[in-house]
């Protein structure tokens, strides 16, 4: 029976390897999450397999836990999600980086406020709630 | 004898479901959009949680344990759909659905034909506004 754990926990380990790179390389926030949904799904697989394993039904507890919570967090991130534009998305390079960091060095702190509050030209929150769809059309949302 | 049944049957149960995890493991990291993926990720989350929880419940042979198991599965199929629906439509307003891949895509087609009913509703009532504001002359003068 030990063999049998053994097995199931190695598979698991590399399916959360696969998730993890998944998470790692993206490339959009939802690819991130869709991961993280799946490692929970592992952690849930893992915790039962290591109750079955050791017969300690306390773990069970926590598999209920992890059944209620572990949507909230994409839940939470797929809400709030803003559309960002192409070059807002891409990485920085190194160049860029130690540009902007000088830029913000030789600011000063009594420098007045770069944002300007009344500005909207900043990233569109693009709502994923029906009740808000007449507001998403107004700001001329991209579909 | 029934013990050694049961343990095989807890330990054939608890291989397929870390299959079906491995399975998605596989699918989310070669397949190539965000809608294929969730399809792949769907996998461990129900079937495999299933398998999963019926071989934990046999290995520790309780019933209340197994009901405990049962209400988790029930959570997991309540939660899995809002989530995974929350997702795919974030992704399909933000643009990160690629529709050259998709074979039916009936949300475009419905957001489509909304606009249309839409722009002939302003029309109509722009048509209305005008004639009884035309009227509301006649009669002023």
């Amino acid at each position: 029976m030990t063999a049998v754990y053994v097995i199931a926990l190695a598979i698991l380990l590399a399916a959360s390897v696969m998730a993890l790179a998944r998470i790692e390389r993206g490339p959009s926030m939802f690819d991130r999450i869709l991961g993280v949904d799946v490692m929970t799904a592992v952690i849930i697989g893992a915790i039962s397999v290591v109750a079955a394993a050791t017969r300690r039904s306390d773990l069970v507890p926590v598999l209920v836990v992890l059944a209620i919570v572990g949507f909230i967090g994409s839940v939470a991130i797929a809400r709030f999600a803003a559309a960002e534009s192409a070059d807002e998305k891409r990485i920085l390079t190194k160049e860029e980086l130690k540009q902007i960091l000088a830029e913000r060095e030789a600011q000063g702190d009594d420098a007045p406020a770069v944002h300007d509050a009344d500005d909207e030209s900043g990233p569109v929150i693009v709502s994923v709630d029906a009740d808000d769809e007449a507001d998403a059309d107004e700001e001329g949302e991209s579909r | 004898m029934t013990e050694t049944v049961l343990d095989v049957l807890a330990g054939v149960l608890l291989i397929g479901g870390a299959l079906l995890a491995f399975i998605a493991g596989l699918g989310i990291l070669r397949f190539p959009d965000l809608l294929s993926r969730m399809h792949a990720a769907t996998k461990p989350q129900v079937l495999g949680l299933m398998l999963l929880m019926a071989g934990l419940a046999i290995e520790l042979r309780s019933v209340t344990v197994g009901m405990t198991l049962l209400l988790v599965v029930a959570f997991q199929l309540v939660t899995g759909p809002i989530s995974a629906h929350m997702l795919s439509r974030a992704g399909y307003r933000t643009g990160k659905i690629e529709h050259s891949l998709l074979i039916v895509d009936e949300l475009t087609e419905d957001l489509e034909r909304a606009e249309k009913l839409d722009e002939l509703d302003r029309l109509e009532m722009e048509r209305r506004r005008d004639a009884e504001g035309s009227a509301a002359g006649d009669t002023g003068r």
